[in-house]
């Protein structure tokens, strides 16, 4: 070999190597490319998924938040409304308690009421002994009442002549509102006909009806 | 003249070039990688405010209906208890002559 050929053979080795290298430089930075997009892509799409399942929570909670706000807000509107029926109600049975006191006011009209209130419990209990509990202050009332009651000899269903005794120890709570309790055989049966028992009575048996009457007028619901 | 050593020396510095080459086509992958780590935090941080803006408007959107809600409930609730009040007064006294009426009309057994 002479030296150009040996020159061109060097030559042809150096650029080989040149060659050789830059392919392999390409071939990592094209490998590397792929990796940067695989690398970025999946660590943008884990933490995306992530982001996405955290906020999705996020949103639920304004919404459930939010109801349950509402519901005790509703809440606390029908008890304001439930409260004012009591109140309404209230009203009324005070009302009519009024009413009575004032009706005992008329002595003659109280003392037919008292008669009646006595022969009904009379009946009711159906005894030949009975005895009679009222107001202190309603004593002399009850007394001639209950003689107007028994007046032409009240009968028991078995025939026996009824025979009534006033307490004159015990008698009704001052704040009573007047009305009698008639018991027999010791106290064991007992007909309350004292004004407040008869009011709850009237009260209770009619409270469908009042209800009706004070709520549920349909022009309140609109 | 290429003498055998100048040939030797050639081949070399060819070598050291091509190892030089691919070391720094190395080096530029490890920096691209690291790259791939701070341009996806970039895009996950845009992705993490786009939903937090989404997220503060809806909130906004439903505390102001809510409010709005609550507003209305109790203009309802008013309005209804002064409804329920006025017919209450209407209907009181006819209410109470009726039960006073109960209480004091006495069943008197005569006809038995």
């Amino acid at each position: 070999m002479n030296d150009s050929q040996v020159r061109q053979q060097v030559q042809q080795m150096v650029s080989f190597i040149r060659q050789e290298a830059e392919e392999k430089a390409n071939e990592i930075r094209v490998k590397a490319e792929e990796e940067f997009n695989a690398r970025k892509l999946s660590a943008v799409e884990a933490a995306k998924t992530q982001i996405r399942s955290e906020y999705e929570k996020k949103f639920k909670q304004i919404e459930s938040k939010l109801k349950v706000a509402y519901s005790t807000q509703l809440n606390a509107s029908r008890l304001e409304i439930l409260k004012q029926r009591e109140d309404i109600l209230r009203e009324i049975y005070e009302g009519v308690e009024r009413e009575l006191s004032k009706a005992r006011g008329d002595k003659e009209s109280y003392k037919k009421l008292l008669e009646k209130l006595l022969k009904q419990s009379f009946l009711t209990l159906d005894d030949a002994d009975v005895s009679i509990t009222s107001n202190e202050e309603d004593l002399s009332l009850v007394e001639s009442a209950t003689k107007k009651a028994l007046e032409g000899g009240l009968k028991t269903s078995g025939g026996q002549q009824v025979k009534a005794e006033i307490d004159r120890e015990s008698f009704l709570p001052k704040t009573s509102i007047g009305g009698v309790i008639v018991s027999s055989h010791g106290g064991k049966i007992v007909c309350n006909n004292t004004l407040e028992a008869r009011l709850e009575t009237a009260y209770q048996q009619n409270l469908p009806q009042l209800r009706d009457l004070l709520f549920g007028d349909s022009e309140l619901w609109k | 003249m290429t003498s055998g050593p100048e040939t030797i020396k050639l081949l070399l510095k060819a070598e050291e070039e091509a190892s030089s080459v691919v070391e720094q086509a190395r080096k530029d992958r490890e920096s691209r990688l690291k790259q791939a780590t701070q341009e996806a935090q970039k895009e996950i941080n845009a992705y993490r405010q786009e939903k937090e803006r989404e997220y503060q408007e809806e909130l906004n959107k439903h505390s102001g209906l809510s409010e709005e809600n609550t507003k209305r409930l109790h203009r309802e609730t008013e309005q209804f208890r002064e409804r329920m009040r006025k017919n209450f007064e209407s209907k009181k006294d006819e209410v109470v002559q009726f039960l006073k009426e109960l209480v004091l009309k006495v069943e008197s057994f005569e006809s038995e």
